[in-house]
């Protein structure tokens, strides 16, 4: 695990021209499709660490990704108008749902904690279509976008603005992930649970508690990409925790390849672009997203990036056949 | 709360019926899981083609029993194919695989339902009209029905898996297929095998459940936070577990709805939870059962 | 040369993921004989054995069985064929009883005659109908060994199969492997040395996934003085 100080420095940069030149696309290709590709690199992320750094795979994403959007629009639909405290309130309601979640599913073991993760799914979009009905509006969904007051420094009502904000937020969180994963003793102890549990049990760790950590981190910041994308669309509806989207952050981060830094946005580029264009000529989606996981389970072992880093460290470490991961 | 004795019968009645159809549904993904150790989320898909092959042969024939066989049929060698041409690829692979890919089959599939039979929901009429009086109560016939057929394929599953050789070596591969293997038995005839079981009773499951419900392409995913309820709390991999539970979600969903309409969907997680928290492999479950 | 050994393994390398636990092991292994395969724990003669019974597939190399390259086959196919891997951690199925466990060996190779098993066994009898999970350790293991020899393979690769017995149980075991070598080739590997001194023609050594020694000195077998390479 010991690598170098200046690739982690070097590393940092990487980020910011990974984004920078993502930023920039927005000049080539359509802005919602760049600012989508950020809003979901960032909702992906933690669920590649999860699966990469301490082999937890969960099928509930969308229903974490949801409890951000929706503490977002309940605070700009009741509350307030300042979409950064709309921001704040929907992390902090991802936060409460990972922490509660967690104590419940981080316990289990892995067909156990997907499976339920995927049930908890099912019970967030039941109650948010049916049950929350009063609040949520059901099927009908919450409209705020009016009520979004425009903000000084970076306005969040203006399309132009989300854009810029989602990407400084991008930054931060691949710095946050970058420390995490590399640079930290929490990141080492991930990979041991993902290892050997056991070991680290012995090592005076406590693996619960380092899953839940991870757990709620990773799922705070689907709320976060949650609540930006609420705020984008300035609405929200219950079809964001559909079940039928409880595998896609998953496969996206295996076709990244899980764990890596630039897996996300790479698998995000290339599931979104491709969903795109072949939605154009075949028109159900399921079909093309159904046809497009079988092909990326056959095909893709590493993902991209992790066949990439595969090539690249063969590179580097020629001569030395100890395994680093980064 | 006042729930009077003829409602408690035929709520009683009525969850059993779900619980058979819960059954049929979660006995052969147990089965895939303990087998293979592949989660087969594409169950769901058997499930909703079954209900609308027997929900077209009925507009043909009028006949209903024409229709769940022909259902079950189709569903059988569409299995068939599906097994050998993608799920040989992931064996070795590790569980996610399984279940991501089984995924993308069940989205596929439900994308061509949908193609196909369009989105409009489509009533099927019970092939067997009439009540039954137990205790005073009168309880729809067709209920009665599906509960006994539920009996006996779990008769028959026991039967297969007990009494006969072939179901012996599926027990066996349960406990190490690469055991099995190594005695010169072919566990891919019985991966195949047991997957096509499993898939032919989660159309026979659609299929039975069609008259009970509407049909609609995406019946497959209203059910799936139920059916795997029913696994997790029973356990993954166990037959026997997969039964309790399943006539337990199945009175829960029942009585919970009689109390208040959401408490159908939300009791059974919530009991969920708790059997997790007592024991987190399920009622039945295995802990060594995994990989 | 070509009827000389009815098992030929030749140049085996094998890795589990990226780490390599083999590489280019080779060995004999003439129709009656009984060799043995030392070596510490983690040495790779687990990988060794299921390499040969196509349980794992090496990543070079090939094995010769009866004059056919096996390599590639399909396990199962394998042991059809007579050359059977007997399992190490005495994996008899729990669920099943040991009539079912024999019935399922009978099933594959179609050989239901039960009769050589009891003659080596013959407290597999009494314990028919017992679940495989009620057995001890020395049961589990003639079991395992019952199990195989239905339908006369004509090669054993027996792991460890003295492991946790108990030492009279061993004693056994030594004078029911020599029997059988009169109709079956067996390749044992293990770590009790005074049992392969005891029933071993020829040993090899393996040390860190590489064959060290090969000895065929029966003195020198019986001193199992090739420890020193271990």
């Amino acid at each position: 695990m010991k690598l170098s100080k200046s690739m982690f420095f070097d590393r940092r940069y990487i980020i910011v021209v990974v984004f920078v030149v993502l930023y920039l696309l927005r000049y080539v290709l359509p802005e919602a499709f760049v600012l989508e590709v950020v809003i979901q690199s960032i909702y992906v992320m933690g669920c590649s660490f999860l699966i990469g750094r301490l082999g937890l795979v969960s099928f509930g994403q969308p229903v974490y990704l949801a409890a951000g959007a929706y503490g977002t629009a309940f605070y700009l639909y009741y509350v307030g108008t300042n979409p950064y405290i709309g921001i704040l309130v929907g992390v902090l309601m991802g936060l409460m749902v990972s922490i509660v979640a967690g104590v419940f599913l981080v316990r289990l073991s892995s067909s156990y904690f997907t499976l339920s993760n995927l049930a908890f799914c099912a019970i967030g979009f039941f109650l948010l279509q049916k049950v929350l009905v009063k609040y949520t509006h059901g099927d009908n969904g919450l409209w705020f976008l009016s009520k979004i007051d425009s903000t000084v420094i970076i306005d969040l009502s203006t399309t132009k603005g989300i854009v810029y904000f989602s990407f400084l937020i991008a930054i931060g969180v691949w710095f946050l992930y970058d420390y995490l994963m590399d640079r930290s003793v929490f990141g080492a102890a991930c990979l041991a649970v993902k290892i050997n549990e056991e070991k680290l049990r012995f090592l005076g760790y406590n693996a619960f508690n380092v899953k839940w950590l991870a757990f709620v981190i990773a799922n705070t910041t689907a709320a976060l990409a949650g609540s930006l994308n609420a705020i984008y669309l300035g609405f929200v509806s219950p079809s964001i925790a559909d079940v039928s989207k409880a595998v896609e952050a998953v496969a996206i981060s295996m076709l990244g390849g899980a764990g890596t830094l630039f897996g996300p946005v790479a698998g995000v580029l290339i599931f979104i672009g491709l969903k795109d264009i072949i939605s154009q000529i075949v028109s159900h989606w399921e079909l093309v997203v159904g046809i497009m996981l079988v092909a990326i389970m056959i095909r893709g072992e590493k993902g991209i990036v992790g066949s990439l880093e595969g090539i690249v460290h063969k590179s580097i470490t020629k001569n030395n056949n100890k395994p680093v991961s980064w | 709360m006042e729930i009077d004795i003829k409602l408690a019968i035929s709520a009683f009645v009525l969850g059993l019926g779900m619980s058979g159809v819960y059954f049929l549904l979660t006995v052969g993904l147990s089965l895939c899981y303990g087998l293979m150790r592949v989660i087969s989320l594409d169950q769901f898909f058997y499930y909703a083609l079954g209900a609308h092959i027997t929900y077209t042969l009925i507009n043909i024939t009028g006949n209903f029993w024409l229709g769940l066989l022909t259902g079950v049929i189709a569903v059988l060698f569409i299995a068939y194919s599906i097994e050998k041409l993608i799920y040989r690829q992931i064996y070795k692979k590790p569980i996610m695989f399984s279940m991501i890919l089984s995924f993308g089959v069940n989205l596929a599939g439900v994308g061509i339902i949908k193609y196909i039979w369009g989105l409009a929901p489509k009533p099927v009429k019970a092939p067997i009209g009439g009540t039954i009086p137990i205790l005073g109560t009168d309880v729809p016939g067709y209920r009665v029905f599906v509960i006994l057929l539920a009996i006996l394929i779990y008769l028959g599953v026991w039967y297969f898996l007990n009494k006969t050789i072939v179901g012996t070596a599926v027990r066996a591969g349960i406990d190490d297929a690469e055991k099995v293997e190594a005695l010169g038995i072919n566990v891919y005839k019985l991966f195949t095998l047991t997957f096509i079981l499993a898939a032919s009773l989660s159309a026979l499951a659609g299929g039975l459940h069609a008259p009970m419900i509407m049909v609609v392409p995406d019946m497959g995913l209203s059910i799936t936070s139920f059916a795997f309820m029913v696994v997790i709390i029973g356990g993954l991999g166990s037959i026997k577990g997969t039964l309790i539970s399943s006539f337990i979600v199945g009175q829960i969903v029942s009585f919970g709805s009689l109390i208040w309409a959401p408490l159908a969907n939300i009791a059974p997680f919530i009991l969920m939870l708790i059997v997790l928290l007592i024991k987190p492999t399920g009622l039945y479950g295995s802990k060594y059962l995994r990989r | 040369m070509e009827d000389a050994f009815i098992l030929k393994v030749n140049d085996i390398s094998a890795s589990y993921g990226q780490s390599k636990v083999l590489f280019g092991v080779s060995f004999n292994l003439g129709p009656h004989e009984r060799i043995a395969i030392v070596g510490r724990n983690g040495a790779g003669k687990t990988t060794l054995l299921k390499c040969v019974a196509a349980l794992l597939k090496p990543t070079s190399g090939f094995v010769v069985y009866e004059g056919e390259e096996i390599t590639g086959r399909k396990p199962f196919e394998v042991a059809r064929a007579g050359l059977k891997y007997v399992h190490q951690d005495k994996g008899v199925f729990q669920d099943l009883t040991v009539r079912e466990n024999l019935k399922l060996s009978s099933y594959a190779t179609g050989d239901y005659d039960w009769s050589k098993v009891f003659k080596y066994f013959p407290k597999l009898k009494i314990l028919l109908d017992k679940k495989g999970a009620g057995l001890s350790g020395g049961e589990k293991q003639m079991l395992m060994i019952g199990r195989a020899i239905l339908g006369s393979p004509k090669v054993l690769l027996l792991d460890e199969p003295t492991e946790g017995l108990a030492p009279g149980i061993v004693s056994d075991l030594a004078t029911v492997f020599c029997e059988l070598s009169e109709n079956t080739a067996l390749v044992i590997v293990d770590q009790n040395l005074s049992f392969i001194s005891k029933i071993a023609q020829r040993v090899y050594g393996i040390k860190e996934g590489k064959m060290v020694v090969e000895i065929s000195d029966t003195q020198e077998i019986q001193q199992a003085s090739y420890s020193r390479f271990l």
